[in-house]
């Protein structure tokens, strides 16, 4: 059943430089339960795709201008800022990259837990100060009930981001959106922390976008992985599938440098050319630039969507 | 905690937003009534009763002096109008003609040499506070001047003081009086009551004297308040100079001490006092057209001149002062410092002792202004300008000097740049260097300087001795001859005779010019029109006896 | 926290004796002492010498210094040379005043100035940001005395709602105090929008909305608790400055403060006040700056935990 589904999502800034189209009408959607991996260079607009779906983007300079984002079956985009409070943190989650500084320095931890529980009332939770222990419980953090009088600069990087997320999943959404969660931290807290995502998405059912540039996390924890680039989705589909068959030219060029899941997974491959500034993006399909395969056509008409079954769908005119 | 902060801030706000309102009049009791519009309605009625009648009775003066005591006799500062108002001259100086007059002695004389004066008292006479005022009482009083004032040299020559009986008393002095008499003619040279001073001890009658003067203290005075005087009963006078003889019409004054002279200036056009004392030049030109505030311009006495250190080049040479002296343009000063300074010629201005329009007649003629004769008398020294460059050079040396100006002396530091300016024309290089005047005291009398110039304010021509007797002139200039003339003109006993021997000296000095007199500063005292009976004998001499409040 | 403070008074004190000692020096050193200053024109080497000698001004400067070191450590500041008035009471019965003129100017500059910047910040780039933050660097750039000037002529002079100068009420110190402060509230409302501006962009600011809360109560609970930081130091730091600046507009406006003391001090060269005067001010700045410090630790456990 779909939990999310994000139709034709078009967003630009105003930028010093001009007009950017950030998001260049983007589609996908997302089941209950499920894990999709949204992957890309820095600047292809993962985190704004995740920032959307809060409705977090600054406006302005920044702006929806085209496209729904439904979730249960309402159009966020039609939601009240009221509305949008309650959806946040309590319905849809997020995190961010640095724990470091995503934590207000001068309240507690346990505070800023209580203040979502207080905020959002989940169901089954006796008092606020035992939501919060629990909280902390669950992200496996030792001796909460005294950790949650610590202040954030008391904790170690992998608390933050496990206290983060105790907090975020504290009102238990039905949406998480993790935006690069493992990035900031060492490697050797990173797996501890994405386990700790896995373990209760498991417990509650929640449905997980983990944003990322690391396809080792990807092929990990993902079930589904869509591909961006600048603005746009160039390929959707399952895991395996994905790393066994891709078919889009720019996924094939970030699967390139890794050939196979016994060898060392590493960052995404470099791919000859630069990432496109959005503000005077190359017209038609915005990889041709860069695209080996690159036709007359690609570079005058942007291309669609192509269903090539099995949920497996890329935006080429190879397929076309 | 929290609370009781945010309650104090929200009442501090609503004060201020009430303070605010325009329908709040002066409320505050000790604040001076500024009701201007206000006795309109009460004026009419009460102009059918009487014309004249005083309508207030306590009068409010802004001073720009903040006397640092009350007791004149431990004070360093002269001119504080308040000492004035406290205590009560022995004798006061009519300017018009020249003479003492008496003010709280009945009468006095001083003997054909000169060295004896006999001041006879009125009979019965009290301080204010009620205690005797009796001849013994003065002799107290001048022997405490001489053990506890920093001035005490005023009375130098004083032999004997001696009570003859209950109302004279007997002075003698081998120097004769006209050092003393600029004393006596103010509040240093009082009767304060010295049995007062030994009760309660020196350090609380500086703050709190009793005197015998038209007002005394209301309530207990500390530094830097301001005054509250009350009408002294006990008071008596036979100043000439006045109508009323008796105590004053006026019931309080409240003395202001305001430092800043536009403040001071505002608060006489918003009529929240009535007499300022000391308005800035740049107020005067706006307030002597405005019909509801008089003004009175009273000079100085003493003046600043330029001071050129005559044992060491290039002013050691005669030459080079007289074209200097010729080079200065009073007129110029004058227009520039708007009217805050009087021209003037020579060193004896019309407010001192001894003044005579001869003296200035003489340097008028002696030294024109005229650039052209004073470029000739540089030439002639050997200073003229071989390279063109508009300044004058001897030897290879071009003609650049130090000049130093007082920082703390508003004329001073304002008339620098015109006097650069003027000896530029000559050729004269002035490089402007301000200082504290402690240190312009001390280098110019070193003589460890080149020229600048130098302030004295004193009423008696005496002043000239310290002028220009060794280690005190801060031209370097004493020599025997002049020496002797002061020391003759200091002691001649006839008013006229004295006139005639300082005007012998002015000529001797500027034959010499070892200093140049440029300029006196004035005093400008506004105040209200509906102030009637203003007297100002001097800058520090505001006499308060006929003055009554009558607002139309 | 109270170890803390102790440790930082103690090594304060040698700050504080190093100041006076210097101000000493520069005041002793310079030329023109204060009998030149006093005595008129006539007075002869001999009655300055007298004099001199009278006031301890004849023995050598170090040798004054520990003399009044010593009587300061006994409570003694002097007398005033001038006006013969235990210095301690002269500096008692000014400070009451200035105290009043600085902290009203300084709490309404602040009641002011804070809410104004953090307006500017919530509605940064609006025409609502650019006209207060003109008004605030209109009264930031302009002289304290101009605005004293300024107020006379309108509020004293034209409309006639308020006194010129003195202090005998209430609404004689809402001039002074509103000259004063104005140029403050454009500073604090500048400081306080800047950093408002810069916590906003905080991540932990976009965690706080991703949390849900409202958009007013991230303002007031999440940003200007840690905006307020700098600027409560910022504050802090001014207040000695603040009481010891005040003196042009306590001369404009003839307010009875410490400004009006220290400047008549200065003028007439007397010694002791000035001294003490420096001397409170130097221990005012070191307890403003420790206040301060610990005011920051209140607000942000980071420092407090050092």
């Amino acid at each position: 059943m779909t939990l999310l589904e994000i139709k034709n999502l078009h967003l630009q800034f105003q930028s010093d430089e001009g007009l950017a189209l950030v998001l260049d009408g983007i589609n996908f959607d997302i089941k209950k339960g499920e894990t999709l991996g949204l992957v890309g260079e820095s600047g292809c607009g993962k985190s704004v795709t995740g920032l959307s779906v809060l409705r977090l983007i600054p406006t302005p300079p920044g702006e929806i201008t085209e496209g729904e984002i439904i979730f249960e079956g309402e159009n966020l985009l039609e939601k009240s800022a009221k509305e949008m409070q309650n959806i946040r943190g309590g319905r849809i989650a997020m995190i961010f990259q640095d724990p470091m500084v995503s934590l207000n320095p001068v309240y507690t931890i346990g505070d800023q837990i209580a203040e979502a529980i207080d905020l959002h009332q989940p169901k089954g939770i006796t008092s606020t100060w035992d939501g919060v222990v629990e909280a902390l419980d669950s992200v496996q953090i030792a001796d909460p009930e005294s950790r949650a009088h610590n202040y954030p600069h008391q904790f170690s990087g992998g608390m933050r981001q496990r206290g983060m997320i105790a907090m975020m999943l504290s009102c238990r959404p039905s949406l998480l959106i993790a935006d690069e969660p493992t990035t900031a931290l060492d490697v050797t807290v990173q797996a501890q922390v994405l386990q700790v995502i896995a373990d209760l998405q498991k417990e509650l059912g929640m449905a997980v976008i983990l944003i990322t540039h690391n396809l080792g996390v990807v092929a990990e924890s993902c079930d589904r992985v869509a591909v961006m680039y600048a603005g746009t989705i160039a390929e959707i589909a399952d895991v395996e599938k994905l790393f066994e068959n891709p078919k889009h030219p720019y996924t094939r060029g970030l699967l390139g440098a890794i050939p196979r899941a016994d060898r060392d997974m590493n960052d995404l491959a470099i791919i000859e050319g630069s990432v496109p500034n959005h503000v005077n993006p190359p017209k038609g399909c915005r990889f041709h630039p860069r695209c080996k395969e690159a036709m007359d056509i690609c570079r005058i008409e942007k291309p669609t969507d192509v269903d090539l079954g099995e949920d497996h769908i890329v935006a080429c005119h190879l397929y076309g | 905690m929290k609370r009781l902060k945010i309650l104090s801030l929200l009442l501090v706000l609503v004060i201020a937003l009430t303070a605010c309102a325009p329908e709040a009049a002066p409320a505050a009791d000790t604040a001076p009534d500024t009701s201007e519009e206000a006795p309109v309605a009460a004026a009419e009625e009460s102009a059918s009763a009487e014309e004249t009648a005083p309508t207030r009775t306590k009068l409010v003066i802004a001073d720009m002096f903040t006397p640092e005591i009350l007791d004149n006799q431990q004070s360093f500062m002269g001119y504080a109008l308040s000492h004035g108002l406290i205590g009560q001259p022995l004798l006061r100086y009519d300017g018009d003609t020249g003479v003492f007059v008496p003010d709280f002695v009945e009468s006095f004389s001083i003997s054909e040499d000169g060295k004896t004066m006999t001041l006879k008292l009125p009979a019965g006479y009290k301080y204010s506070n009620g205690d005797v005022l009796d001849a013994q009482a003065l002799v107290d009083t001048i022997n405490r001047y001489v053990s506890i004032s920093p001035y005490s040299y005023d009375y130098d020559g004083m032999e004997s003081v001696t009570a003859i009986d209950e109302t004279t008393v007997e002075i003698v002095n081998a120097i004769g009086f006209n050092v003393m008499n600029p004393t006596f003619m103010g509040s240093f040279g009082a009767a304060w009551n010295v049995a007062v001073a030994e009760a309660v001890g020196d350090e609380a009658f500086a703050s709190n004297p009793v005197g015998s003067g038209l007002y005394s203290i209301k309530t207990e005075w500390a530094p830097g308040q301001d005054l509250e005087l009350v009408r002294n009963d006990n008071y008596l006078t036979n100043n000439p100079l006045v109508e009323n003889k008796g105590p004053a019409y006026m019931e309080e004054v409240l003395v202001r001490f305001i430092a800043d002279g536009q403040t001071r200036a505002n608060e006489l056009e918003a009529g929240s006092v009535d007499i300022v004392y000391g308005l800035p030049a740049s107020a005067i030109s706006g307030m002597e057209s405005n019909p509801d505030i008089q003004v009175f311009k009273v000079t100085f006495p003493g003046q600043i001149s330029i001071s050129m250190n005559t044992t060491k080049a290039p002013f050691d040479d005669m030459a080079v002062r007289k074209a200097v002296a010729m080079a200065v343009n009073r007129d110029q000063l004058e227009v520039a410092l708007n009217g805050s300074v009087s021209a003037e010629h020579a060193y004896v201005n019309p407010s001192m002792i001894a003044y005579t329009s001869e003296a200035q007649e003489y340097a008028k003629e002696l030294y024109p202004n005229d650039t052209e004769a004073a470029k000739a008398l540089l030439a002639e020294a050997g200073w003229e300008d071989t390279d063109g460059d508009g300044i004058v050079e001897k030897d290879g040396e071009a003609f650049t000097v130090v000049f130093l100006v007082d920082s703390g002396s508003v004329p001073q530091t304002d008339a620098g740049p015109v006097i650069q300016a003027q000896l530029k024309e000559i050729g004269i290089d002035v490089q402007i260097e301000q200082h504290d005047r402690g240190y312009i005291r001390e280098a110019m009398n070193a003589g460890d300087y080149e020229i600048g110039l130098y302030g004295y304010i004193w009423v008696d021509p005496d002043i000239l001795t310290y002028r220009f007797s060794e280690g005190m002139s801060p031209s370097q200039f004493a020599p025997a001859e002049l020496g002797e003339m002061l020391d003759v003109a200091r002691e001649v006993p006839d008013p006229e005779d004295r006139v005639a021997a300082y005007l012998d000296v002015q000529k001797y000095l500027l034959d010499n010019v070892p200093m140049i007199p440029l300029m006196s500063e004035n005093l400008y005292v506004g105040a209200r029109s509906w102030v009637k009976g203003i007297t100002i004998l001097s800058p520090d001499q505001l006499v308060l006896n006929d003055v009554t409040i009558i607002e139309e | 926290m109270l170890r803390y403070i102790t440790k930082r008074l103690i090594f304060s004190i040698p700050i504080v004796l190093g100041v006076t000692l210097i101000a000493f020096l520069i005041l002793y050193l310079t030329p023109g002492d204060p009998v030149t200053n006093l005595l008129g024109s006539r007075a002869t080497p001999e009655a300055r010498a007298e004099l001199s000698e009278k006031l301890g001004l004849d023995q050598p400067v170090l040798v004054q210094y520990g003399r009044w070191l010593g009587n300061v450590l006994h409570g003694d500041l002097g007398t005033s040379i001038l006006t013969k008035q235990p210095v301690s009471e002269a500096i008692g019965s000014r400070l009451s005043y200035t105290l009043k003129l600085t902290l009203t100017a300084f709490l309404s500059s602040v009641l002011i100035g804070i809410p104004v910047g953090i307006f500017a910040a919530a509605k940064q780039n609006t025409a609502a940001d650019h006209i207060s933050m003109g008004i605030a660097m209109f009264f930031y750039s302009m002289p304290d005395f101009w605005f004293g000037l300024m107020l006379i002529l309108v509020f004293s002079l034209t409309l006639q709602w308020l006194p010129v100068s003195g202090a005998y009420g209430p609404k004689y110190l809402i001039l002074p105090a509103l000259a004063l402060g104005l140029p403050k509230i454009g500073s604090i409302a500048r400081l306080m929008r800047a950093e408002t501006l810069e916590v906003m962009r905080e991540e932990y600011s976009l965690t706080a909305r991703a949390k849900g809360i409202s958009e007013w109560l991230i303002m007031f609970k999440h940003v200007l608790r840690n905006a307020a930081i700098p600027v409560m130091v910022m504050l802090f730091l001014a207040l000695p400055w603040l009481i010891s600046g005040a003196v042009v507009i306590e001369t404009i406006f003839a307010w009875p403060g410490m400004g009006q003391l220290m400047y008549q001090a200065i003028l007439r060269k007397d010694f002791p006040v000035i001294q003490a005067l420096l001397l409170i001010i130097a221990i005012l700045t070191v307890l403003f700056n420790l206040l301060g410090d610990v005011v920051a630790g209140l607000l942000d456990p980071r420092i407090r935990v050092k």
